[in-house]
């Protein structure tokens, strides 16, 4: 297998063990017990990192083979809406996630106990990492039909 | 709880998810912006993800160490950055759908 298919590969995975990090975060904030605490931040720096690492291996494919090889394939067929608006959105909606990890991350570090935080802080730390666990398997799906679209283009099957 | 570092923290990336969204409508309409944002790395992705990143850490350590926020009750900047992150989704969205259509 080689590199580009390497990197491709590893972006679905490190985005998609990214989300499910943050799905972690959020169930511990609702449980809120006190080894819970603990894991939370540990996570929490795991799916950032995850994320990042996404980037860099989604950025890698997107720039020395997607765009030059896949990119034109798409848009030559009848699918061309899958790159003119899936991949488009993708490629930008995603730069919303390593943000928002960013945020959780070094928010949760700065919380000593779960009392620290009040009620309404809980709630919206809860949403955001919902946000971040959401978007990440959004990209997971625009990723799938993305590379389903570029197949048929070629005449491959599903 | 530090409030000072929740308000530095939301709104270093209100800003950083507002301009972001901001360079995504300006490239698909205004070619101009679209050939001087590819032109600082060679590609208008790299430009807009470097720059956000390096946006939000620089004005993150800016408000934390200006001392702002000390009094500002941390729950605020996290609705604000929920909203931003609703908002800037939807206007992503629809600046794509509607320059395909109208291509």
């Amino acid at each position: 297998m080689n590199t580009t298919k390497i990197m491709l590969l590893l972006h679905a995975m490190l985005g998609d063990f990214g989300g499910v990090c943050f799905i972690w975060v959020f169930i511990e904030i609702i449980n809120k017990t006190s080894a819970g605490l603990k894991r939370a931040k540990v996570v929490s720096i795991v799916g950032t990192t995850l994320a990042f690492l996404a980037w860099l291996s989604g950025g890698y494919y997107y720039l020395t083979y997607y765009g030059s090889t896949v990119k034109p394939v798409i848009k030559a067929s009848e699918l061309k809406w899958a790159h003119g608006i899936v991949m488009e959105i993708k490629e930008h909606v995603f730069l919303i996630i390593p943000i928002l990890a960013l945020v959780i991350t070094i928010l949760m570090q700065s919380i000593n106990r779960w009392d620290d935080m009040n009620k309404n802080v809980e709630k919206s730390l809860s949403v955001l990492s919902i946000f971040a666990f959401l978007l990440s398997f959004l990209m997971a799906g625009m990723g799938a039909l993305i590379a389903i679209s570029a197949r048929s283009a070629i005449g491959g099957g599903l | 709880m530090n409030k000072k570092l929740f308000f530095s923290t939301s709104v270093s990336a209100i800003v950083s998810l507002s301009l972001l969204t901001a360079m995504i409508v300006l490239r698909e309409f205004v070619k101009p912006f679209n050939v001087f944002i590819t032109s600082i790395t060679g590609h208008h992705w790299v430009t807009k993800s470097l720059f956000t990143v390096i946006l939000f850490l620089i004005l993150l350590a800016v408000l934390y160490y200006s001392k702002k926020g000390e009094n500002v009750e941390p729950e605020k900047g996290l609705y604000g950055l929920i909203i931003t992150t609703i908002v800037s989704f939807i206007i992503m969205t629809v600046t794509f759908v509607v320059h395909f259509m109208m291509k």
